[in-house]
């Protein structure tokens, strides 16, 4: 579905990545590991053309895409839940949403799949008129799934949806991941420090380091590798 | 000096600072999408001012063809500019400093080009209305005064309305919190930018047309309005489009009531007193939200 081809990409004159190649598969949880600065980050927004990229490309759905503008990506069924939330936080919850929506024209539809996701988070329902700016850290991070969910992408893309979130709440959002492929046959690109949770509901994991995909695999064989154990999860 | 006097000072601060709010609100719309200060945002209050005279006076157009085309003569010649001058430097390296520098010159472009086809001579444009009112017996008030305040509120209304409650207005809100995901949420933020500031160049046109018959018209008129929109646009907290709005009628209001208390010559003056006094209790405006570094 997603396929990113021997990219390179650089910061101003600093390359950030190197030579990376990946594949997600139709309904597929892949899972992205590395520590801060391997490149995560700058991977996602070369996916989403935040970032242009020095070589290589990136193909969706086999329709090559890494010169077509960052804000066409909706149009095609693709989504991004940001890292750090980044809600629009002075406008309110329901306008948070209905920007989730915002390529879509059909008011019919947006009505739908606003109560979908009200369905998976119900109390974002109750709360739709508060400041998104005034949630706490896990419900702001709900609310950006649902926001990136509005459109019922055929792809997500979670930039560390579990980071700095309480253990209790990073298991609910995960159990929701795991729900929203199963419901909305979506495939998820997973990126994560939480290497034993992502591992556990993801179907493969590739490993970045500096850049570059040190290891790539199922999920069972990265938990298993003592590379794995040692780097991520501390055994 | 009695309450009638009073209450007629405070109606025509009401009427200037709508006009304020009017060039505030477009700044503050500027500055929050494209991050950018528009220094020629005056000079399209004074384009707008020149369009009627000359389609009124040299034209012999009838009043409301006039003004309309005047607005729409405006609003496509910001659209040039936009494309021409601002879009190609847009988020290029310097984007912080190119801007001032590019509106400077065109303020000083315009100005000169306004010298150069219309002379220094100070025009006159009729009033819209020419009547008095005397509400109540009370103050009294001219129809152009009349005709100002209801379209400007007007206009105030249904800008507000687009912004709070459309689909055009929460792109806009989105691209200037966060323009990156505003455009991961589908939004294309370079169209935003563009009607933004169109938007703003109707609405500095708009103000030029309705002010043009109380005051004159000349080719520096717009630079005093330059600075006044911005200090209304800091005082209201940059970016905050209604803190704009309200800052400007709040200062149309406090010239007006200081020029009849100490004298008008003190006029230009008092909008920087009010806004040093203001920044002093606090820096980041009357309904600007506190930012950490």
């Amino acid at each position: 579905m997603l396929k990113v081809d021997s990219v390179n990409a650089f910061y101003g004159d600093v390359q950030t990545l190197f030579d990376v190649s990946m594949e997600i598969r139709e309904n597929e949880i892949v899972t992205i590991l590395g520590s801060n600065g391997a490149g995560k980050t700058t991977l996602i927004k070369t996916i989403c053309n935040l970032l242009p990229i020095r070589s290589g490309s990136i193909y969706y759905k086999e329709e090559r895409i890494d010169k077509v503008p960052p804000y066409k990506r909706v149009d095609l069924g693709m989504s991004l839940v940001p890292e750090g939330r980044r809600l629009f936080p002075d406008m309110s919850v329901m306008d948070n949403l209905l920007l989730g929506a915002y390529s879509l024209r059909d008011k019919k539809q947006i009505q739908e799949n606003l109560e979908w996701v009200i369905s998976l988070f119900p109390w974002l329902g109750e709360r739709s008129k508060q400041s998104a700016g005034t949630l706490s850290g896990g419900e702001q991070q709900m609310c950006a799934i649902a926001r990136g969910l509005m459109i019922r992408p055929q792809l997500v893309i979670f930039d560390e949806p579990s980071l700095g979130l309480a253990p209790v709440i990073v298991d609910q959002i995960f159990e929701t991941l795991s729900k929203i492929t199963r419901e909305n046959n979506s495939t998820i690109l997973l990126i994560e420090q939480n290497a034993q949770t992502a591992l556990e509901i993801s179907d493969r994991g590739y490993v970045l380091e500096n850049g570059h995909v040190v290891l790539e695999g199922s999920s069972d064989m990265l938990l298993g590798s003592p590379e794995i154990q040692k780097s991520y999860l501390g055994l | 000096m009695n309450l009638s006097y009073w209450i007629e000072m405070i109606m025509s601060g009401v009427v200037t600072g709508t006009c304020y709010a009017m060039i505030g609100a477009g700044l503050s719309l500027i500055w929050g999408t494209l991050k950018m200060v528009n220094l020629a945002h005056g000079e399209y209050y004074m384009l707008g001012s020149y369009f009627l005279w000359t389609l009124l006076t040299v034209g012999n157009m009838p009043l409301i063809p006039a003004i309309i085309i005047s607005i729409v003569g405006v609003v496509i010649f910001a659209a040039a500019v936009h494309f021409a001058a601002i879009r190609p430097l847009l988020r290029k390296p310097g984007w912080n400093m190119s801007p001032w520098i590019l509106t400077l010159g065109l303020q000083i472009l315009l100005q000169n080009l306004a010298l150069k086809i219309w002379g220094e001579l100070y025009r006159n444009v009729p009033y819209f209305w020419n009547t008095v009112f005397k509400p109540w017996n009370m103050f009294t008030m001219s129809g152009q005064r009349i005709i100002i305040l209801t379209s400007t509120a007007v206009i105030i209304i249904a800008l507000m309305t687009v912004i709070k409650k459309t689909r055009l207005g929460r792109a806009i809100i989105a691209t200037s919190q966060d323009g990156e995901y505003a455009m991961m949420m589908g939004i294309n933020i370079k169209q935003i930018y563009f009607i933004t500031y169109t938007i703003s160049a109707g609405l500095a046109a708009v103000a030029g047309i309705l002010l043009c018959p109380v005051y004159s018209v000349n080719p520096w008129m717009g630079a005093t309005v330059q600075t006044k929109g911005l200090v209304v646009c800091i005082l209201g907290g940059l970016g905050n489009i209604e803190g704009a709005i309200i800052a400007g009628i709040l200062m149309g209001i406090v010239e007006s009531i200081a020029v009849s208390a100490i004298g008008s010559e003190w006029r230009d003056a008092i909008a920087y007193i009010f806004l040093l006094g203001v920044l002093y209790m606090k820096p980041s405006g009357l309904f600007g939200k506190k930012k950490g570094v």
